[in-house]
């Protein structure tokens, strides 16, 4: 298959990480969000990947009509949106700009290119997860009371 | 966790960064607050694991894994102790890795590293689902 100018800006992507981020980059994938704005949506389908290049990203779940439970929070370098493309599964949690952020907004082919150019994408997404699981380790420990 | 397949040439790759090792049914393989030591990440070639997180003595979330999985290196990159017990079910077979032969499987195999992202993404949803059903 033909190598095209994206694919290049993809690979570099891959291979520099998020230093390779730039005004084009951003041009042709990037999406900005205000605070308070959905990002994602629990339940929803879809299987875009998500890199934060600036901002704050809450993980929330739904407690009730407007009413968001925080989980867990996101910063710049982190990686979401992934679960829902490596299972096909809908969306597992609601995501909300906290501030106002910027990310890039990759299609599972384009996130593809990128993950099989560099570990650091798989190492990135292995602690991504890890975070996550303690969090929710955490979360259910207090529930239980449990003091560490 | 769902069983992953490996064509042969790509098994016997991540085989050979590890070292073999047997765990009798029943017996334990780390333990929930002990440091990550060494080997911290296995991947089953035959046989089960069972990984235990007790909140309680009453209330506990079991992750079961199966030939194919990887397990452990949950804790290796949150640079904590481990968060859970892992106990062989059955007798098991498993390549046992340390931190720098894991990352040479990672880099060396798409197959692994894709399987250890799913499993970890697949315990997340175990945990999310029972966070979702508390009160």
């Amino acid at each position: 298959m033909q190598e095209t100018a994206h694919d290049y800006d993809l690979m570099k992507l891959g291979f520099e990480g998020e230093r390779a981020i730039t005004a084009d980059l951003f041009f042709k994938y990037g999406r900005t969000y205000k605070p308070k704005e959905i990002i994602l949506k629990e339940g929803d389908k879809g299987s875009e990947v998500y890199l934060i290049i600036s901002g704050k990203v809450v993980v929330t779940e739904r407690i009730e009509k407007g009413s968001y439970r925080v989980l867990n929070a996101l910063g710049p370098g982190e990686i979401f949106g992934e679960m829902a493309m490596l299972e096909n599964a809908p969306r597992s949690a609601t995501l909300i700009a906290a501030v106002d952020t910027k990310l890039l907004c990759l299609t599972p082919e384009n996130f593809e290119k990128i993950f099989k150019t560099h570990p650091r994408w798989a190492f990135k997404i292995l602690v991504a997860l890890g975070r996550r699981i303690q969090a929710a380790f955490t979360t259910v420990e207090q529930h239980f009371g449990v003091r560490k | 966790m769902d069983h992953q397949t490996y064509d042969r040439p790509s098994l016997e790759t991540i085989k050979g960064i590890g070292r073999p090792m047997t765990f009798e049914a029943g017996q334990k393989i780390y333990q929930d607050a002990y440091l990550v030591g060494d080997p911290c990440a296995y991947l089953i070639v035959e046989g089960e694991v069972e990984l235990v997180k007790a909140y309680t003595p009453l209330q506990k979330d079991v992750f079961r894994f199966g030939k194919g999985d990887v397990f452990g290196m949950l804790e290796v990159y949150v640079n904590t102790a481990r968060m859970t017990d892992a106990r062989a079910a059955t007798q098991v077979q498993v390549i046992g890795f340390s931190r720098v032969e894991f990352e040479r499987a990672m880099a060396a195999n798409l197959t692994f590293a894709l399987t250890c992202i799913r499993i970890l993404s697949k315990m997340l949803r175990q945990i999310n689902l029972k966070l979702k059903q508390m009160p």
